[in-house]
């Protein structure tokens, strides 16, 4: 470590915050130059002190730290910000990721992540706790698997059997679908079945998938 | 047998009369007794009449025989034969003339071995049937004959003890007299006919339109419109039937009423009770997260600083112990309040908190759940996705309670101003007619109230072995705005 490097701490909770100040300047090479209680707080600390990193609670009263985020960023450009958080939705961190966070730390995983992902993120590079990287990438594969498919078979339906999927699509009861197509419910049934298993498919949700791609709910 | 056959009749009588109008009855009866009536009065008085007037008949037929046998009686001494034809003649047109109200068909004289003497008759006799019509009225005798010309009273008078004077009456004036009568009853009945139809239509208006205006509101009645009154037209019996439906009316509209306002009621609790808890919920929710997980977390991080700057092995190995029961708690703690209530949901929305849930739903359950959405690039208001959530969150528990399923769906479809969930499994299914009792119907019910609560509806799809759908549907009123977004729950 060349020099010492300023942190910012932002939560509303003074006793976390003084646990979290112990623990970071127990480090070598980390100064805690400052605390904040709320997020108004935090972005007029982080102007004022220009820190090399800010550690950033999403929750806060007032203002709160993902609303700050950007606030923050057009400040002190140069601050990075680790978010430390409890939410384990990857809703929230592709928000805090989008607003530039450079880092996201799970409260429940301070213990053991904290110190590294101190560390990656002062060294420029992304810190995401593990289990949210995964769960990160499995919700991007899973759209883009929903984006690229095989050709789809509905072109080897029968007309009535489109008819019946499209309805099924369209969200109907096989009651309704039977008194639109002036057919009896087990007819409807028999349709259906052999159209999902010609299109290979199980479920009605994959069924509207392959109809929105075709762009036959519309 | 054959009162079987009988009532059989009767029966088949019934169907065809029966089934005819009240006005068809009344006026098949007025006419019947009309006509009945006028019927016999004309065969009565029909007798009645011939039989009055053939008895006087025969006493003018007597007067003018004596007098004819008198007058003819002075001639037949002296035989002139001649004379006494004349003299029947003069008779004869005499009293056929319109001063006498008789009409003489013929005189003839004859003499006791039944030969005619002389005779006079009317043009339109037949010569050839009075002479074949046998002498067989004793002298003193009126009988009743009928010739091809008409009927005929004839008297026989002895002029002496030699000849007999046979005298003819016809009978035409009688006839004519009673048929006169005959055609004026019948005129009579006719126009009694006219004027009891007139009446029997009055008389069935008056009767069936009370009992029509009753039918009507009765139907109305059947169709759910308790205000329905009918006016009491009469005091009769039908008048009475009119206030006993109003009254009627009356006390279901106000049990309907009564039960409007307990379902309202009952639909407020509700729905204070799902606010409540769920503002309950959110409030356990909040303070496990931001007082006891943070409260943890400074824990954690006292006891990771106090760990790297121990410098005795075994204490620090004694702390990371109790760092490890920490974490642990704070994982258990976190997950409590996701359960409690996602703060995804208020934050993030309806699908993220769902694509959450179902993650740990098929980690959780093994089974795999496809969840698709259309349409829903706006947030709904929050009330109405907190009640969503729930409602699919009870769908899914159901189905891994109950359905043994491998696959489920869930699609959310907003279209025409409808918002369409619908859960589905490939699961053992059951029969959504027969009313299933325990934890399972109690979650069907949960979904049930929650729907109805929008104003929506639950539809249920199923047949053992066959999987279960169900069907949510919930109208999306046009001013939902976002404005609504803060008020919920």
């Amino acid at each position: 470590m060349s020099e010492t490097k300023r942190i910012l701490l932002a939560d509303d909770h003074a006793i976390l915050r003084s646990g979290l100040r112990l623990l970071i300047e127990g480090q070598p090479g980390l100064e805690v130059v400052g605390e904040a209680g709320d997020g108004q707080e935090a972005l007029e600390k982080a102007r004022t002190l220009k820190p090399d990193l800010i550690l950033l609670d999403l929750n806060m009263p007032g203002l709160d730290g993902l609303a700050a985020l950007p606030q923050i960023r057009e400040q002190s450009p140069d601050s990075r910000v680790l978010i430390l958080t409890m939410h384990d939705d990857v809703s929230y961190l592709q928000q805090a990721l989008n607003a530039g966070a450079s880092g996201y730390v799970l409260k429940r995983a301070v213990d053991s992540e904290l110190l590294l992902a101190i560390e990656t993120v002062l060294r420029g590079e992304t810190y995401v706790h593990s289990a949210m990287t995964q769960k990160l990438l499995q919700k991007m594969t899973s759209e883009q698997s929903a984006a690229k498919d095989a050709p789809d078979p509905w072109d080897t339906l029968s007309e009535r059997e489109r008819d019946v999927l499209r309805l099924v699509a369209l969200g109907n009861t096989n009651q309704e679908i039977a008194d639109e197509l002036f057919l009896s419910v087990k007819t409807v049934e028999t349709y259906r079945a052999r159209g999902m298993e010609k299109l290979g498919l199980q479920t009605r949700a994959q069924l509207v998938k392959s109809a929105l791609k075709r762009g036959l709910l519309d | 047998m054959n009162r079987l056959s009988e009532s059989r009749l009767f029966q088949r009588f019934w169907d065809i009369a029966g089934a005819a109008s009240i006005r068809i009855k009344v006026l098949g009866i007025v006419l019947g007794v009309i006509f009945l009536l006028g019927f016999f009065i004309t065969l009565q008085l029909r007798g009645a009449l011939w039989s009055t007037l053939e008895h006087e008949l025969v006493h003018q037929g007597d007067a003018i025989a004596l007098t004819v046998a008198q007058q003819t009686a002075l001639m037949a001494r002296s035989d002139n034969r001649e004379l006494m034809a004349h003299l029947i003649e003069e008779y004869r047109l005499h009293y056929s003339d319109a001063n006498h109200n008789t009409i003489v068909d013929y005189i003839v004289i004859v003499d006791n071995a039944g030969n005619t003497v002389v005779e006079t008759y009317a043009p339109y006799v037949d010569a050839q049937a009075l002479a074949e019509s046998p002498y067989h009225a004793s002298p003193g005798q009126v009988i009743q004959l009928t010739f091809p010309w008409g009927g005929v009273l004839e008297h026989a008078t002895p002029l002496n003890n030699e000849l007999v004077l046979r005298l003819g009456l016809s009978e035409q004036n009688i006839l004519n007299t009673v048929n006169t009568v005959t055609i004026q009853i019948v005129s009579i009945t006719l126009v009694m006919v006219g004027i009891g139809l007139v009446a029997a239509f009055f008389l069935t208006w008056i009767l069936t339109k009370p009992i029509l205006s009753l039918v009507d509101a009765t139907k109305a009645v059947a169709a759910g419109d308790f205000s329905q009154r009918v006016p009491r037209w009469a005091n009769d019996e039908i008048g009475e039937l009119a206030s006993a439906f109003n009254v009627m009316t009356s006390a279901l509209e106000q049990a309907d009423r009564e039960r409007g306002e307990r379902e309202a009621l009952r639909e407020k609790y509700i729905r204070g009770v799902i606010q409540a808890q769920e503002e309950e919920r959110k409030r356990i929710a909040r303070e496990l997260h931001d007082s006891t997980s943070q409260s943890l977390t400074s824990l954690l991080v006292g006891l990771t600083a106090l760990e790297n700057s121990s410098e005795s092995p075994a204490q620090t190995a004694q702390i990371k112990d109790i760092r490890q029961v920490v974490s642990a708690t704070l994982e258990e703690v976190h997950s409590l309040a996701w359960q409690l209530r996602p703060s995804v949901l208020d934050d993030h929305g309806l699908l993220e908190a769902l694509h959450r849930y179902i993650s740990d739903y098929q980690r959780r359950h093994n089974i795999q759940v496809d969840f698709v959405e259309h349409g829903l690039d706006e947030r709904l208001p929050l009330a109405l996705e907190t009640g969503i959530y729930r409602m699919v969150q009870e769908g899914l528990t159901n189905i891994a309670r109950h359905a043994k399923a491998q696959n489920a769906s869930v699609l959310i479809e907003r279209r025409n101003g409808k918002l369409r969930v619908i859960i589905e499994d490939d699961g053992r299914g059951f029969d959504p007619s027969v009313v299933p009792t325990g934890e399972h119907n109690l979650g069907l019910q949960g979904i049930r109230e929650r729907a109805q609560l929008f104003g929506g509806k639950l539809t249920i799809e199923s047949a053992p072995g066959q999987g279960a759908s169900l069907f949510i549907e919930i109208p999306l009123e046009a001013d939902m705005e976002p404005m609504q977004l803060e008020q919920g729950l």
